[in-house]
């Protein structure tokens, strides 16, 4: 049928045909199915209960359990990252005191688990009942509130991670700027600041936009000494009306808005440190892609060339 | 006394007093029917009042630790934010009869010793039950007796009717509870060989939610506790008691620490009162606990 025929002079256009693609279609349509059956599984039951949900979605304290959530994140983060600075610091320097107390402080804090040390500093108070000395001195549990264990176990834990994220950074730029820097008659703190940060940024702030989202999901684990965030409130809300799995969703929901609002930041904050580089075309992987792709970050190339 | 510290004191107090105007502004959660009925006020007893230490009288306020994931006893109100039920009722009662606010902090129940003997609070009051073990390193004022409940599906789909039912099965409980330690005494006795596989969760409700989840076949939780859930959750559709009989009668005591005896002292004596001007049982009866009534309120009156 679909042979040239003989009377033709010219040969008929050639009629292309895409390529079959039934596997894609056939692929494409089961996992759509099964989606679908998946959504409408959960839609329809009733044992999660989403009347439950809606009705507490906006409840006062699950929203004030959101901006507690949010407050210690920030706080922690800002801390953590100035911490994270010093220690990264001082684990450069050439004092070799100040090296081992760093390296010190890695060992401890990125060898125990967070969730044992937000235990540890809420109950502080065992081993130190106050803090300062002499007339000076305070009653160590009204410092150390669940929200000011929660934030002393965030930081200190954070600026170990936040150390070496900053090491790598400035590791990160060639030993030449510094030199170069170093020829021009720039100073050791200037150089730093002008010519190593800005260059290491690049390398600090993709790591740093994961370490808060995963900093916002930590602060759930302060739950066990019931610091008020939003995983804490939403509990509090299933124990007493037995609603436990409807409220586990509604804190899910929560985060969920909370990440993907970070993952935005962090995109505009990765295209502004990219500037003046290959990598700093916007065509990288916008932030809906990056909102998807969990941990990984852009491809070496970082789009179109 | 500086002045900070003395204004930090005032801020206590002007905070205390805006804590309990809020209390008796929205006291009780419409769970349990008429919990939200005040309970009789207490007018201060001068005498009960100078048995306090030094320390709390100038402080004007008891800090009482909980776990409030665990109604009747405890729970948090509609305002997710006043602790409500048994406990602070009768806690608040003692603080006006001692003349002294009362504070209520909810943390993990696990953690909540530890904090005591941090200096957290100066008690807790977490329907905590009275142990021979515990008193080793406590002080209890016993005010409540509760058994033990096995909490089953309705309609009890395995047929359990005691203890010996449990053996070889998964049984969820609360972590670091005296009933997690019954389990356990169970296994080294009445399940030896056939031992509960014993799954231990951070409050009552995650214990109670794998029964409904059928991960385990039941829930072992306080008597109080369990008859208060199988009659309220799901329209008392959802969950029942299967032990028949009253299992391992335990008092439930409010916890000191050991050097607190002039504390202890005092609270005792409030309650005791309480007991005498019917104020007790009005808070029980409130609740629907008359089950756990005591005639006297003791010391350290453990039985195992």
């Amino acid at each position: 049928m679909t042979t040239q025929s003989p009377e033709r002079v010219r040969p008929a256009p050639i009629k292309a045909v895409p390529v079959r693609r039934t596997g894609q279609w056939i692929s494409a349509a089961l996992v759509v199915a099964v989606l679908a059956a998946l959504g409408w599984s959960i839609a329809t039951n009733e044992n999660l209960q989403w009347s439950v949900v809606g009705q507490y979605l906006f409840d006062s304290s699950i929203l004030k359990g959101a901006v507690t959530t949010v407050e210690l994140t920030v706080l922690s983060m800002l801390l953590g990252i100035l911490l994270g600075i010093v220690l990264a610091v001082m684990r450069l320097s050439a004092n070799p005191v100040l090296r081992t107390v760093s390296a010190g402080y890695l060992w401890f804090f990125r060898g125990t688990p967070v969730l044992v040390q937000i235990v540890l500093w809420f109950n502080l108070a065992l081993v130190f009942p106050r803090l300062g000395f002499g007339s000076l001195s305070v009653d160590t549990n009204s410092v150390i509130s669940a929200f000011g264990a929660a934030l002393l176990a965030l930081t200190l834990n954070e600026g170990a991670y936040m150390a070496e994220i900053v090491r790598g950074g400035i590791l990160s730029v060639d030993q030449g700027q510094t030199e170069a820097a170093h020829a021009l008659g720039l100073t050791g703190a200037r150089t730093m600041r002008r010519i190593v940060l800005p260059q290491a940024m690049r390398v600090i702030v993709p790591p740093t936009g994961n370490e808060v989202v995963t900093m916002l999901k930590t602060t759930s684990l302060l739950a066990v000494i019931g610091a008020e965030e939003l995983f804490t409130n939403a509990q509090k809300i299933g124990a007493r009306d037995f609603t436990v799995f409807p409220l586990l969703l509604v804190a899910c929901f929560w985060y969920l808005v909370l990440t993907s609002v970070l993952t935005l930041v962090q995109s505009k904050l990765e295209r502004r440190f990219a500037r003046g580089t290959s990598h700093g075309a916007p065509a990288g992987p916008g932030a809906l892609q990056r909102m998807f792709a969990g941990r990984m970050l852009r491809s070496p190339e970082g789009g179109a060339a | 006394m500086t002045r900070t510290t003395r204004s930090r004191r005032l801020a206590w107090l002007a905070a205390a007093a805006a804590a309990s105007t809020l209390l008796t502004a929205c006291g009780g959660s419409s769970d349990a029917g008429d919990t939200s009925a005040p309970v009789a006020e207490q007018t201060m007893d001068q005498q009960l009042h100078d048995m306090l230490p030094a320390g709390i009288q100038s402080a004007g306020k008891l800090s009482i630790g909980t776990e409030a994931l665990y109604p009747p006893f405890e729970s948090f109100a509609e305002d997710n934010k006043t602790i409500v039920g048994l406990d602070p009722d009768i806690a608040h009662a003692v603080g006006q009869l001692l003349g002294v606010d009362v504070e209520f902090t909810h943390t993990a129940f696990d953690g909540l010793l530890t904090a005591l003997d941090g200096g957290r609070f100066d008690l807790v009051a977490a329907a905590v039950t009275d142990t021979k073990d515990r008193e080793k390193q406590y002080d209890f004022v016993d005010y409540f007796l509760t058994g033990q409940a096995i909490v089953v599906k309705k309609g009890n789909p395995e047929g359990i009717h005691g203890v010996t039912d449990l053996c070889g099965k998964p049984v969820a409980v609360l972590k670091a509870s005296t009933q997690e330690k019954l389990l356990g005494q169970f296994n080294d006795d009445e399940c030896s060989g056939n031992p509960i596989e014993i799954g231990s969760f951070q409050n009552d409700k995650d214990a109670l939610l794998q029964v409904q989840s059928g991960r385990d076949v039941a829930s072992f939780t306080q008597d109080a506790v369990g008859a208060y859930n199988s009659a309220t959750i799901g329209g008392g559709n959802q969950f029942e008691l299967a032990n028949t009989e009253a299992l391992l009668p335990t008092p439930v005591g409010m916890v000191f620490q050991k050097e607190d005896s002039q504390l202890r002292d005092a609270v005792q004596a409030a309650l005791e009162k309480l007991i005498a001007n019917g104020t007790y049982q009005e808070i029980l009866t409130k609740y629907q606990l008359t089950s756990g009534v005591v005639d006297s309120i003791t010391v350290n009156g453990a039985t195992a």
